[in-house]
């Protein structure tokens, strides 16, 4: 059967408490003994005497949710994980705010390490999402992946 | 193109300063019928004019020569003069525009797309001149033109002279031709038979979509247009970077119905529904 294609868009910045509640929802899941979580933070870059304020994220959010679920189908078949989540903000998100979060979870330590740092890869190399770095004087600049 | 001479000079033709005025002429002798009421894959050639003008500016205008049944979710203005074709329209519009500049466009190029539109200001906004029209290869200047709202009263000379012309019109201003490209033939044929009309099946509507860097140059984050089945995307290419040529200065990858495509693709357009041009990702 066709899995449902989930969202994985948020508006506005992830908050904290989303993702403690995300922890919380995995003890019932006993077959769990590792999570490893990365969280994807608005950095304060300088660019020629100015100072990053906010990003401001838009996506092609249908081929995104699309790619995203394509990715999370192919790191299930290639590691042994219980359970996967990934979101991302849309609009604005400013400094020290979470813009990504994803949390994978597995029986042991080691293949979480692993299939955590491929999913962060793949999703910053392949989803089609755009972020616009906003100055503190309103003016900005495009991001683009290192 | 020439960027650089593009963005030194700027006239001032945008959104604001712009009104764009829809002639939709009388009925069509060898249509037999309105042609702003003809359909096409379930739109009618005015319907589609609109959407043309709707990534371009809010202000828009319809012209008619006479009393029409319907009503239109736009202000009509009415011929001062009947039957001296075209510039009773032209005269109209200018004389009830209250923006300096006004894009006329007739009501019989159903493959008239914004891509056009643009092409045709960025053009006027680079050369001084009062009016602006496109000339096709064959000479043929369609009804698709930028005037100084201030000709008006040039215009209203000639009519009153009893010069009903529009080449003659614009032999009396200071009139910019602008050139065809090749890229953008197929969006300006005049429909005028039941030929031209039957003809217009064998193209496809579909939908270009803008992300971030390129949305912000282009200015609209989607287009629909209205192109020919015989198109590939290598055409589809060339006329978008016809219309922005700063598309080609700008690192850009292509997705076709939601999947990325490598290189240049020879798909045919008939296939496909939505083309997006993504600047590069930047996610997390």
């Amino acid at each position: 059967m066709e899995k449902k294609i989930k969202n994985v868009f948020r508006q506005g910045a992830i908050p904290p408490e989303f993702i403690s509640d995300s922890i919380a929802k995995h003890q019932s899941k006993t077959a769990i003994g590792a999570h490893s979580i990365f969280l994807g933070q608005i950095r304060a870059d300088q660019v020629e005497g100015k100072t990053v304020t906010a990003i401001e994220y838009t996506a092609h959010e249908e081929m995104a949710n699309q790619i995203l679920h394509d990715i999370r189908e192919a790191t299930f078949d290639t590691f042994d994980l219980t359970c996967m989540h990934i979101y991302h903000s849309l609009g604005h998100v400013a400094v020290g705010e979470i813009c990504l979060f994803v949390f994978v979870s597995a029986p042991h330590r080691k293949v979480v390490f692993e299939a955590l740092e491929h999913l962060v890869e793949r999703i910053k190399k392949e989803a089609p999402i755009f972020g616009k770095e906003i100055f503190e004087d309103q003016t900005h600049q495009w991001k683009v992946n290192q | 193109m020439d960027i650089a001479t593009q963005v030194s000079k700027h006239n001032g033709i945008s959104s604001k300063t712009l009104t764009a005025g829809i002639v939709m002429g009388g009925s069509s002798s060898r249509m037999g019928t309105d042609k702003y009421n003809l359909e096409l894959h379930g739109k009618t050639f005015l319907e589609r004019t609109i959407q043309a003008l709707q990534t371009i500016t809010q202000n828009i205008v319809l012209n008619t020569s006479r009393r029409t049944p319907e009503a239109f979710s736009y202000p009509v203005v009415k011929d001062q003069y009947v039957d001296i074709g075209p510039l009773a329209g032209i005269h109209a519009l200018l004389q009830n525009s209250n923006t300096p500049f006004v894009v006329v466009i007739s009501c019989d190029l159903p493959l008239l797309s914004s891509l056009h539109i643009d092409y045709l200001i960025s053009k006027a906004n680079s050369v001084n001149g009062q009016a602006y029209v496109f000339r096709n290869p064959s000479g043929h200047i369609p009804l698709l033109a930028v005037f100084r709202t201030s000709v008006v009263s040039a215009i209203e000379s000639q009519i009153e002279s009893g010069q009903y012309a529009f080449r003659e019109a614009l032999a009396q201003l200071d009139t910019v031709y602008i050139d065809m490209p090749e890229e953008l033939a197929f969006g300006v044929k005049n429909i005028n038979t039941q030929q031209d009309y039957q003809n217009l099946e064998k193209n496809k509507e579909i939908t270009v979509r803008y992300f971030g860097q390129i949305e912000e140059y282009i200015g609209t984050s989607r287009h629909q247009l209205y192109i020919p089945n015989s198109f590939d995307l290598t055409a589809l290419k060339k006329l978008l970077q016809t219309v922005y040529p700063k598309l080609s200065d700008l690192s850009y990858s292509m997705a076709v119905d939601q999947k990325m495509i490598t290189n240049t693709n020879t798909k045919r357009i008939q296939s496909v529904k939505e083309v997006a041009l993504f600047p590069p990702f930047s996610g997390g």
